[in-house]
């Protein structure tokens, strides 16, 4: 499940930038439901979907982009788009990240109470549950693991009363025990990448923002500049201009 | 088939306390098969489908509240539980989306089960030696590179039909069709690599067993060769099973014995 604060922001960027993102089929619904909020008819969110396919990847087959573009036309009424500038977390909540043990679990707490605020604010409630899977929640808390010890992250944020689960087996939801409005701002999140780095760096400074998206990235060395993704696309742009400079001459 | 007979919610409530009619309800309500039994997850895949996203959601579960596996769980004794844990194992077996009673078809199901529990229906690949299939023809690192690149390509196409044209029956000639011209395909280009078939045979036997995955292109593109090569390693000779009273091989309930025949390579057709 992607997590963006800003789903008008994003779209928009998506759409100057015709990338279509990794998640096709949640960027189809996405800008189906801008469009509708833009009072635009079902046909004319059908044919832009399909142009902005096509525009995207030229060589791409609209038979095989029916079903995604249909699911995303029908779903673009089912919800407003979410449109959140900031989640503020408090100092009691960072308090209560600090009591857990080892900085992976803080990382994890940390990333499930954002993302429990994220959904009060779009659901317009206090219930501070999530629904999001291990694995987006552990991508997020920039915790890399195996599941074995995800799982065991997971019991000992239980046993410390941080976290409780859904009485139904069947279900993945967490409620996030630990939310706590009532105490002053400590942190401000405004980009939902890397939440455990944030969490990090301001908990012992050491990272830094990529220069090329934005990313907050631990920094290794002194020159570093750019996150992983970025530096590959930047040496292979720069591969490429040295390749051409030196076949013109 | 009555809905009732399947969904506890379609049985007609008494609106009265009429007692006839209360027992009628409850005999309804005890005859309800709203589940398929536990051996018929070998018999629809969707039934299997959510019996194993079930059985793992409940293992995460476990393992998140209570620090144990399920199975650990499942096996402690009563007295061992605690209120809680004794609520998730109720609603565990509740929830089950197969029937688990010991039902006669579900017992020989899980009988078999134990017999098979160790048996693995995996061969490593160590435990095949290619070389019987190839020639000893010598070949060039050049070729073995492109044959490589085209092997990963038809991978690619592979994958790319499966995903298209899905497992619907009334696509299959049209697949089969559109697979016999990708094999076309893929056999020209293969012979505009190397145009020995000995050597090519060779070359497409080592790239697709040194990997593991699909060795689909080794019997798409030479499978005359790969039969001829064996045939020459065994002198012509093939072996294969006839059902025989007096055999010494037991199969499936009927005995055989070996047979040797001589095979004429210039004879053989493969389709």
């Amino acid at each position: 499940m992607q997590f963006i604060l800003n789903e008008r922001v994003w779209i928009e960027d998506l759409v100057r930038r015709l990338y279509i993102g990794k998640h096709p089929a949640y960027t189809l619904s996405v800008y189906a439901k801008y469009l509708y909020m833009r009072g635009k008819g079902t046909a004319e969110i059908r044919r832009t979907l399909e142009d902005f396919v096509i525009r995207c990847h030229p060589k791409a087959q609209l038979s095989r982009w029916r079903d995604k573009v249909e699911s995303a036309v029908k779903s673009a009424n089912a919800r407003p788009l979410y449109e959140v500038d900031s989640i503020r977390i408090t100092e009691a909540e960072i308090e209560a990240v600090q009591k857990m043990k080892g900085t992976m679990q803080q990382r994890v707490l940390f990333t499930m109470i954002v993302l429990a605020k994220f959904r009060n604010i779009v659901r317009g409630n206090d219930s501070n549950w999530i629904n999001y899977t291990l694995n987006d929640i552990f991508e997020l808390a920039n915790v890399h693991t195996t599941s074995t010890r995800q799982a065991g992250i997971i019991h000992a944020l239980y046993k410390a009363g941080a976290v409780t689960f859904n009485r139904v087996i069947a279900s993945d939801s967490i409620r996030v025990l630990v939310v706590n409005d009532d105490s002053e701002a400590a942190l401000v999140i405004t980009d939902p990448r890397n939440l455990g780095n944030q969490y990090l760096n301001h908990l012992r400074g050491g990272y830094i923002e990529c220069e090329r998206c934005g990313a907050m990235i631990r920094k290794k060395s002194n020159r570093q500049k750019f996150c992983k993704i970025c530096a590959e696309i930047i040496n292979r742009e720069k591969c490429l201009q040295r390749y051409y400079e030196s076949t013109a001459s | 088939m009555p809905k009732y007979w399947y969904d506890y919610f379609s049985i007609n409530k008494p609106t009265d306390d009429d007692a006839e009619a209360v027992a009628h309800y409850e005999f309804e309500r005890r005859l309800v098969a709203n589940k398929k039994p536990y051996f018929m997850i070998y018999i629809y895949p969707l039934v299997k489908r959510d019996y194993m996203k079930f059985i793992r959601s409940a293992g995460r579960k476990a393992v998140y509240e209570f620090g144990k596996s399920l199975d650990t769980l499942l096996a402690s004794d009563d007295d061992e539980l605690t209120g809680r844990e004794r609520e998730f194992i109720d609603y565990y077996n509740r929830l089950m989306p197969v029937g688990t009673h010991a039902c006669t078809m579900n017992r020989i199901c899980w009988k078999v089960e134990e017999a098979f529990k160790n048996v693995s229906g995996y061969l490593s690949p160590e435990s095949f030696d290619p070389s019987i299939l190839k020639s000893g023809t010598p070949y060039t690192r050049r070729s073995y590179d492109a044959i490589k690149e085209l092997v990963e390509e038809h991978a690619r196409r592979l994958q790319a039909i499966g995903t298209q044209h899905g497992t619907k029956s009334s696509n299959s000639d049209i697949q089969a069709d559109y697979m016999q011209s990708v094999i076309q395909f893929f056999k020209r280009e293969a012979e505009g690599v190397c145009n020995n078939s000995r050597a090519l045979c060779d070359i497409i036997v080592d790239v697709c067993y040194r990997r593991s995955g699909t060795k689909q292109f080794v019997w798409d593109i030479v499978p005359e060769q790969v039969i001829e090569n064996m045939l020459e390693k065994s002198n012509h000779m093939i072996h294969y099973p006839v059902l025989d009273p007096d055999g010494e091989i037991e199969y499936g309930g009927d005995t055989y014995s070996m047979v040797g025949l001589e095979v004429d390579i210039d004879a053989i057709y493969i389709e």
